[in-house]
Protein backbone atom coordinates (compact mmCIF):
# COMPACT_ATOMS: atom_id res chain seq x y z
CA UNK A 1 0.00 0.00 0.00
CA UNK A 2 1.44 3.37 -1.00
CA UNK A 3 0.11 6.11 1.27
CA UNK A 4 1.25 8.93 -0.96
CA UNK A 5 -0.23 7.75 -4.26
CA UNK A 6 -3.95 8.24 -4.83
CA UNK A 7 -5.82 5.29 -6.35
CA UNK A 8 -5.72 5.47 -10.11
CA UNK A 9 -8.75 5.72 -12.35
CA UNK A 10 -11.22 7.28 -9.88
CA UNK A 11 -13.41 10.28 -10.22
CA UNK A 12 -11.96 13.26 -8.43
CA UNK A 13 -13.31 13.74 -4.95
CA UNK A 14 -12.30 17.23 -3.86
CA UNK A 15 -12.30 16.43 -0.18
CA UNK A 16 -9.86 13.61 -0.64
CA UNK A 17 -6.49 15.24 -0.03
CA UNK A 18 -7.38 17.45 2.86
CA UNK A 19 -9.19 14.73 4.72
CA UNK A 20 -6.50 12.23 3.85
CA UNK A 21 -3.90 14.52 5.38
CA UNK A 22 -5.91 14.84 8.57
CA UNK A 23 -6.67 11.14 8.63
CA UNK A 24 -2.96 10.36 8.33
CA UNK A 25 -2.39 12.14 11.63
CA UNK A 26 -4.64 9.81 13.54
CA UNK A 27 -3.03 7.23 15.86
CA UNK A 28 -1.85 4.17 14.00
CA UNK A 29 -3.26 1.13 15.70
CA UNK A 30 -1.29 -2.06 15.26
CA UNK A 31 -2.03 -5.63 16.31
CA UNK A 32 -0.35 -6.85 19.47
CA UNK A 33 2.79 -8.97 19.10
CA UNK A 34 0.89 -11.88 20.61
CA UNK A 35 -1.66 -11.59 17.86
CA UNK A 36 1.10 -11.48 15.27
CA UNK A 37 2.63 -14.60 16.72
CA UNK A 38 -0.67 -16.43 16.75
CA UNK A 39 -1.38 -15.66 13.11
CA UNK A 40 2.13 -16.54 11.96
CA UNK A 41 2.10 -19.79 13.91
CA UNK A 42 -1.20 -20.76 12.39
CA UNK A 43 0.12 -20.05 8.92
CA UNK A 44 3.24 -22.12 9.52
CA UNK A 45 1.24 -25.07 10.79
CA UNK A 46 -1.09 -24.95 7.83
CA UNK A 47 1.54 -25.36 5.16
CA UNK A 48 4.33 -27.94 5.41
CA UNK A 49 7.54 -26.03 4.94
CA UNK A 50 9.74 -27.37 2.18
CA UNK A 51 13.32 -28.03 3.06
CA UNK A 52 15.99 -26.10 1.33
CA UNK A 53 17.52 -28.07 -1.47
CA UNK A 54 20.88 -29.50 -0.51
CA UNK A 55 22.36 -29.61 -3.94
CA UNK A 56 23.92 -26.12 -3.73
CA UNK A 57 25.86 -27.20 -0.64
CA UNK A 58 27.04 -30.39 -2.33
CA UNK A 59 27.97 -28.50 -5.45
CA UNK A 60 29.91 -25.91 -3.49
CA UNK A 61 31.75 -28.62 -1.56
CA UNK A 62 32.69 -30.38 -4.77
CA UNK A 63 33.90 -27.12 -6.27
CA UNK A 64 36.08 -26.40 -3.24
CA UNK A 65 37.52 -29.92 -3.41
CA UNK A 66 38.35 -29.57 -7.09
CA UNK A 67 39.93 -26.20 -6.44
CA UNK A 68 42.01 -27.54 -3.55
CA UNK A 69 43.23 -30.47 -5.63
CA UNK A 70 44.06 -28.16 -8.50
CA UNK A 71 46.01 -25.76 -6.34
CA UNK A 72 47.86 -28.62 -4.71
CA UNK A 73 48.70 -30.04 -8.13
CA UNK A 74 49.99 -26.66 -9.29
CA UNK A 75 52.18 -26.27 -6.22
CA UNK A 76 53.49 -29.76 -6.70
CA UNK A 77 54.42 -29.00 -10.29
CA UNK A 78 56.11 -25.71 -9.39
CA UNK A 79 58.58 -27.26 -6.98
CA UNK A 80 61.91 -28.36 -8.33
CA UNK A 81 61.70 -32.05 -9.02
CA UNK A 82 64.91 -33.25 -7.40
CA UNK A 83 64.01 -36.78 -6.46
CA UNK A 84 64.00 -39.05 -9.40
CA UNK A 85 66.75 -38.32 -11.88
CA UNK A 86 70.32 -39.03 -10.87
CA UNK A 87 72.95 -36.77 -12.41
CA UNK A 88 76.65 -36.31 -12.45
CA UNK A 89 77.56 -33.05 -10.84
CA UNK A 90 80.71 -32.51 -12.81
CA UNK A 91 78.64 -32.50 -16.03
CA UNK A 92 76.57 -29.67 -14.63
CA UNK A 93 79.61 -27.75 -13.47
CA UNK A 94 81.14 -27.90 -16.92
CA UNK A 95 78.05 -26.54 -18.65
CA UNK A 96 78.02 -22.88 -19.75
CA UNK A 97 75.68 -20.40 -18.11
CA UNK A 98 72.12 -20.99 -19.29
CA UNK A 99 70.51 -18.59 -21.74
CA UNK A 100 67.79 -16.28 -20.41
CA UNK A 101 64.69 -18.29 -19.63
CA UNK A 102 61.67 -17.65 -21.81
CA UNK A 103 58.57 -16.28 -20.05
CA UNK A 104 56.84 -19.47 -19.01
CA UNK A 105 54.29 -20.28 -16.31
CA UNK A 106 55.53 -21.66 -13.01
CA UNK A 107 54.05 -25.03 -13.82
CA UNK A 108 56.20 -25.41 -16.92
CA UNK A 109 58.39 -28.44 -17.09
CA UNK A 110 61.91 -28.04 -15.75
CA UNK A 111 63.12 -29.11 -19.18
CA UNK A 112 63.26 -25.52 -20.48
CA UNK A 113 65.12 -24.79 -23.73
CA UNK A 114 68.78 -24.06 -22.93
CA UNK A 115 72.12 -24.67 -24.60
CA UNK A 116 72.83 -27.47 -22.17
CA UNK A 117 69.98 -29.09 -20.43
CA UNK A 118 70.94 -29.28 -16.77
CA UNK A 119 69.68 -32.48 -15.19
CA UNK A 120 68.32 -32.40 -11.70
CA UNK A 121 69.92 -33.52 -8.51
CA UNK A 122 69.15 -36.82 -6.86
CA UNK A 123 68.61 -36.86 -3.11
CA UNK A 124 71.73 -38.81 -2.48
CA UNK A 125 73.85 -36.43 -4.43
CA UNK A 126 72.77 -33.56 -2.25
CA UNK A 127 74.79 -34.94 0.58
CA UNK A 128 77.83 -35.71 -1.50
CA UNK A 129 80.98 -33.72 -1.22
CA UNK A 130 81.19 -32.00 -4.59
CA UNK A 131 83.40 -29.30 -5.98
CA UNK A 132 82.40 -26.34 -8.01
CA UNK A 133 84.18 -24.49 -10.71
CA UNK A 134 85.17 -20.86 -10.32
CA UNK A 135 82.27 -19.89 -12.54
CA UNK A 136 79.74 -20.74 -9.90
CA UNK A 137 80.71 -20.78 -6.27
CA UNK A 138 83.30 -21.84 -3.73
CA UNK A 139 83.44 -25.56 -3.04
CA UNK A 140 80.67 -26.32 -0.60
CA UNK A 141 78.28 -29.21 -0.17
CA UNK A 142 75.24 -28.82 -2.32
CA UNK A 143 71.96 -29.15 -0.48
CA UNK A 144 68.39 -29.29 -1.60
CA UNK A 145 66.81 -26.01 -2.57
CA UNK A 146 64.07 -26.50 -0.04
CA UNK A 147 66.54 -26.69 2.84
CA UNK A 148 69.07 -24.22 4.18
CA UNK A 149 71.20 -22.68 1.49
CA UNK A 150 74.58 -21.06 1.91
CA UNK A 151 75.61 -17.93 0.10
CA UNK A 152 77.96 -18.63 -2.77
CA UNK A 153 77.43 -16.06 -5.48
CA UNK A 154 80.33 -15.04 -7.73
CA UNK A 155 80.60 -11.50 -9.07
CA UNK A 156 80.61 -12.69 -12.69
CA UNK A 157 77.21 -14.29 -12.17
CA UNK A 158 75.68 -10.89 -11.62
CA UNK A 159 76.55 -9.75 -15.10
CA UNK A 160 74.41 -12.38 -16.81
CA UNK A 161 71.70 -11.51 -19.30
CA UNK A 162 68.65 -9.66 -17.85
CA UNK A 163 65.66 -11.73 -16.83
CA UNK A 164 62.60 -11.52 -19.07
CA UNK A 165 59.71 -9.56 -17.63
CA UNK A 166 58.14 -12.24 -15.46
CA UNK A 167 55.66 -11.86 -12.63
CA UNK A 168 57.16 -12.19 -9.15
CA UNK A 169 55.66 -15.62 -8.59
CA UNK A 170 57.08 -16.83 -11.87
CA UNK A 171 60.45 -15.44 -10.93
CA UNK A 172 60.35 -17.37 -7.67
CA UNK A 173 59.64 -20.52 -9.64
CA UNK A 174 62.59 -19.85 -11.92
CA UNK A 175 64.91 -19.20 -8.98
CA UNK A 176 63.92 -22.44 -7.35
CA UNK A 177 64.47 -24.34 -10.57
CA UNK A 178 67.91 -22.84 -10.89
CA UNK A 179 68.76 -23.81 -7.36
CA UNK A 180 67.47 -27.27 -8.01
CA UNK A 181 69.80 -27.53 -10.97
CA UNK A 182 72.68 -26.24 -8.91
CA UNK A 183 72.86 -22.92 -10.69
CA UNK A 184 73.18 -21.02 -7.50
CA UNK A 185 74.88 -17.93 -8.87
CA UNK A 186 72.22 -17.40 -11.46
CA UNK A 187 69.57 -18.05 -8.86
CA UNK A 188 71.08 -15.44 -6.59
CA UNK A 189 71.29 -12.96 -9.41
CA UNK A 190 67.65 -13.50 -10.21
CA UNK A 191 66.74 -13.18 -6.56
CA UNK A 192 68.59 -9.89 -6.37
CA UNK A 193 66.75 -8.73 -9.45
CA UNK A 194 63.43 -9.79 -7.94
CA UNK A 195 64.07 -7.81 -4.79
CA UNK A 196 65.05 -4.74 -6.80
CA UNK A 197 62.11 -4.99 -9.14
CA UNK A 198 59.45 -5.86 -6.56
CA UNK A 199 60.68 -4.50 -3.23
CA UNK A 200 57.33 -5.10 -1.53
CA UNK A 201 56.91 -8.63 -2.76
CA UNK A 202 56.75 -11.16 0.06
CA UNK A 203 59.62 -13.49 -0.85
CA UNK A 204 59.13 -17.08 0.37
CA UNK A 205 61.06 -18.05 3.45
CA UNK A 206 63.39 -20.51 1.72
CA UNK A 207 64.60 -17.84 -0.65
CA UNK A 208 64.71 -15.17 1.96
CA UNK A 209 67.32 -17.25 3.76
CA UNK A 210 69.38 -17.41 0.62
CA UNK A 211 71.96 -14.77 1.22
CA UNK A 212 74.47 -13.53 -1.37
CA UNK B 1 -0.91 -2.38 -2.12
CA UNK B 2 1.89 -2.58 -4.65
CA UNK B 3 4.92 -4.63 -3.73
CA UNK B 4 8.34 -3.24 -4.60
CA UNK B 5 10.06 -6.59 -4.71
CA UNK B 6 7.46 -9.37 -5.03
CA UNK B 7 3.77 -8.88 -5.64
CA UNK B 8 1.21 -10.12 -3.18
CA UNK B 9 -0.01 -12.83 -5.51
CA UNK B 10 3.47 -14.18 -5.92
CA UNK B 11 4.00 -14.23 -2.17
CA UNK B 12 0.73 -16.02 -1.65
CA UNK B 13 1.63 -18.68 -4.17
CA UNK B 14 5.10 -19.04 -2.72
CA UNK B 15 3.69 -19.51 0.74
CA UNK B 16 1.17 -22.07 -0.49
CA UNK B 17 4.15 -23.85 -1.99
CA UNK B 18 5.87 -24.06 1.38
CA UNK B 19 7.83 -20.82 1.63
CA UNK B 20 7.36 -19.60 5.20
CA UNK B 21 9.11 -16.31 4.61
CA UNK B 22 6.61 -15.43 1.88
CA UNK B 23 3.71 -15.44 4.32
CA UNK B 24 5.66 -13.45 6.86
CA UNK B 25 6.29 -10.79 4.22
CA UNK B 26 2.67 -10.77 3.14
CA UNK B 27 1.52 -10.49 6.71
CA UNK B 28 3.92 -7.64 7.48
CA UNK B 29 2.62 -5.66 4.51
CA UNK B 30 -1.06 -5.97 5.25
CA UNK B 31 -1.48 -6.42 8.97
CA UNK B 32 -1.46 -2.68 9.85
CA UNK B 33 -4.01 -1.44 7.29
CA UNK B 34 -6.22 -4.45 7.93
CA UNK B 35 -6.13 -3.98 11.67
CA UNK B 36 -6.90 -0.28 11.44
CA UNK B 37 -9.77 -0.99 9.07
CA UNK B 38 -11.26 -3.39 11.60
CA UNK B 39 -10.63 -1.08 14.53
CA UNK B 40 -12.46 1.78 12.86
CA UNK B 41 -15.18 -0.43 11.52
CA UNK B 42 -16.11 -2.28 14.72
CA UNK B 43 -14.85 0.44 17.10
CA UNK B 44 -13.74 -2.08 19.73
CA UNK B 45 -10.26 -3.50 20.18
CA UNK B 46 -11.28 -6.90 21.48
CA UNK B 47 -13.68 -7.41 18.60
CA UNK B 48 -11.11 -6.10 16.16
CA UNK B 49 -8.54 -8.59 17.49
CA UNK B 50 -10.97 -11.42 17.10
CA UNK B 51 -11.97 -10.47 13.59
CA UNK B 52 -8.34 -9.82 12.65
CA UNK B 53 -7.31 -13.32 13.57
CA UNK B 54 -10.39 -14.80 11.97
CA UNK B 55 -9.67 -12.94 8.75
CA UNK B 56 -6.21 -14.43 8.53
CA UNK B 57 -7.57 -17.85 9.43
CA UNK B 58 -9.85 -17.62 6.44
CA UNK B 59 -6.97 -16.53 4.26
CA UNK B 60 -4.98 -19.53 5.42
CA UNK B 61 -7.88 -21.88 4.84
CA UNK B 62 -8.57 -20.49 1.39
CA UNK B 63 -4.97 -20.36 0.18
CA UNK B 64 -5.45 -23.18 -2.30
CA UNK B 65 -8.37 -21.36 -3.93
CA UNK B 66 -6.60 -18.04 -4.15
CA UNK B 67 -6.12 -16.82 -7.70
CA UNK B 68 -2.98 -14.88 -8.33
CA UNK B 69 -4.77 -12.50 -10.67
CA UNK B 70 -7.02 -11.29 -7.85
CA UNK B 71 -5.88 -8.36 -5.73
CA UNK B 72 -4.80 -9.82 -2.46
CA UNK B 73 -5.44 -6.63 -0.49
CA UNK B 74 -8.96 -6.28 -1.79
CA UNK B 75 -9.65 -9.93 -1.14
CA UNK B 76 -8.32 -9.61 2.40
CA UNK B 77 -10.51 -6.60 3.14
CA UNK B 78 -13.50 -8.31 1.63
CA UNK B 79 -13.12 -11.15 4.08
CA UNK B 80 -12.69 -8.72 6.96
CA UNK B 81 -15.69 -6.65 5.91
CA UNK B 82 -17.94 -9.69 5.69
CA UNK B 83 -16.87 -10.76 9.16
CA UNK B 84 -17.57 -7.27 10.47
CA UNK B 85 -21.05 -7.30 8.95
CA UNK B 86 -21.74 -10.64 10.61
CA UNK B 87 -20.62 -9.12 13.90
CA UNK B 88 -22.92 -6.13 13.48
CA UNK B 89 -25.80 -8.44 12.88
CA UNK B 90 -25.03 -10.46 15.99
CA UNK B 91 -24.45 -7.64 18.42
CA UNK B 92 -24.71 -3.93 18.78
CA UNK B 93 -21.48 -1.98 18.25
CA UNK B 94 -19.49 -1.70 21.50
CA UNK B 95 -18.14 1.37 23.25
CA UNK B 96 -18.59 3.80 20.37
CA UNK B 97 -17.67 7.33 21.12
CA UNK B 98 -16.95 6.69 24.79
CA UNK B 99 -14.07 4.36 23.99
CA UNK B 100 -12.66 6.88 21.58
CA UNK B 101 -12.77 9.48 24.30
CA UNK B 102 -10.89 7.12 26.59
CA UNK B 103 -8.25 6.52 23.95
CA UNK B 104 -7.68 10.20 23.37
CA UNK B 105 -7.75 10.96 27.05
CA UNK B 106 -4.97 8.45 27.61
CA UNK B 107 -2.84 9.94 24.89
CA UNK B 108 -0.48 12.78 25.65
CA UNK B 109 -0.22 15.62 23.17
CA UNK B 110 3.01 15.45 21.19
CA UNK B 111 5.77 17.37 22.95
CA UNK B 112 6.84 19.16 19.80
CA UNK B 113 3.51 20.95 19.56
CA UNK B 114 3.49 24.51 20.85
CA UNK B 115 1.20 24.99 23.85
CA UNK B 116 -0.94 27.50 22.03
CA UNK B 117 -1.50 25.02 19.15
CA UNK B 118 -1.58 21.76 21.13
CA UNK B 119 -5.33 21.76 21.62
CA UNK B 120 -5.91 22.60 17.99
CA UNK B 121 -3.97 19.66 16.54
CA UNK B 122 -5.01 17.20 19.18
CA UNK B 123 -8.57 18.38 19.01
CA UNK B 124 -8.58 18.09 15.25
CA UNK B 125 -7.52 14.48 15.43
CA UNK B 126 -10.05 13.79 18.14
CA UNK B 127 -12.83 15.34 16.14
CA UNK B 128 -11.80 13.38 13.10
CA UNK B 129 -11.88 10.13 15.04
CA UNK B 130 -15.24 10.89 16.55
CA UNK B 131 -16.63 11.94 13.19
CA UNK B 132 -15.60 8.66 11.64
CA UNK B 133 -17.20 6.69 14.40
CA UNK B 134 -20.42 8.62 14.16
CA UNK B 135 -20.93 7.70 10.52
CA UNK B 136 -23.37 5.04 9.50
CA UNK B 137 -21.66 1.70 9.06
CA UNK B 138 -21.72 1.68 5.27
CA UNK B 139 -20.37 5.21 4.99
CA UNK B 140 -17.76 4.59 7.60
CA UNK B 141 -16.60 1.47 5.81
CA UNK B 142 -16.35 3.31 2.51
CA UNK B 143 -14.47 6.16 4.13
CA UNK B 144 -11.97 3.94 5.92
CA UNK B 145 -11.36 1.82 2.85
CA UNK B 146 -10.57 5.02 0.99
CA UNK B 147 -8.46 6.73 3.63
CA UNK B 148 -6.77 3.84 5.37
CA UNK B 149 -6.51 1.27 2.62
CA UNK B 150 -6.41 3.69 -0.33
CA UNK B 151 -8.81 1.65 -2.39
CA UNK B 152 -10.31 2.90 -5.62
CA UNK B 153 -14.05 3.29 -5.90
CA UNK B 154 -14.12 0.10 -7.90
CA UNK B 155 -12.33 -1.81 -5.18
CA UNK B 156 -14.47 -0.28 -2.46
CA UNK B 157 -17.48 -1.50 -4.39
CA UNK B 158 -15.95 -4.97 -4.68
CA UNK B 159 -15.15 -5.20 -0.98
CA UNK B 160 -18.54 -3.98 0.17
CA UNK B 161 -20.48 -5.90 -2.45
CA UNK B 162 -22.23 -2.92 -4.04
CA UNK B 163 -22.06 -1.09 -7.32
CA UNK B 164 -19.46 1.55 -7.99
CA UNK B 165 -21.96 4.42 -7.94
CA UNK B 166 -23.32 3.27 -4.60
CA UNK B 167 -19.79 3.16 -3.21
CA UNK B 168 -19.12 6.62 -4.58
CA UNK B 169 -22.28 7.99 -3.09
CA UNK B 170 -21.50 6.56 0.33
CA UNK B 171 -18.00 7.99 0.19
CA UNK B 172 -19.18 11.45 -0.78
CA UNK B 173 -21.71 11.51 2.07
CA UNK B 174 -19.05 10.29 4.48
CA UNK B 175 -16.57 12.94 3.46
CA UNK B 176 -19.11 15.72 3.62
CA UNK B 177 -20.24 14.63 7.08
CA UNK B 178 -16.70 14.39 8.41
CA UNK B 179 -15.75 17.80 7.07
CA UNK B 180 -18.80 19.20 8.74
CA UNK B 181 -18.04 17.59 12.09
CA UNK B 182 -14.35 18.44 12.06
CA UNK B 183 -15.06 22.06 11.23
CA UNK B 184 -17.51 22.52 14.12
Amino acid sequence: MNPSTPPPGDDDLPEDRELAALYARLPKDEPDPALDAAVLAQAMRAVPQRRRPRWPVALASAAVLVLAVGVGWELRDSRPDSKDIPVAIHERMAAPAPAPEPATAPSASPAAPAPVQAPLLAPGVADADVTRTETYAPAKPIERASKKLRPAAAPQALRSAPTPDLAPDDRVGEIRRLLGRGERAEALRRLHELRARYPHYDIPQDLRDLEP
Amino acid sequence: MDAPLADDGGLMLAWAGGNAAAFAELYARHKGPLYRFLMKTVKDRATADELFQETWSRVIAARERYRADAKFGTWLLQIAHNLAIDTFRRQRPQAGVSETEAVFAAQAAPEREQPEHALSEFELRRRMQRAIESLPDEQRTAFVLRMENELSLEDIAAVTGVGKETAKSRLRYAMARIRELVAE
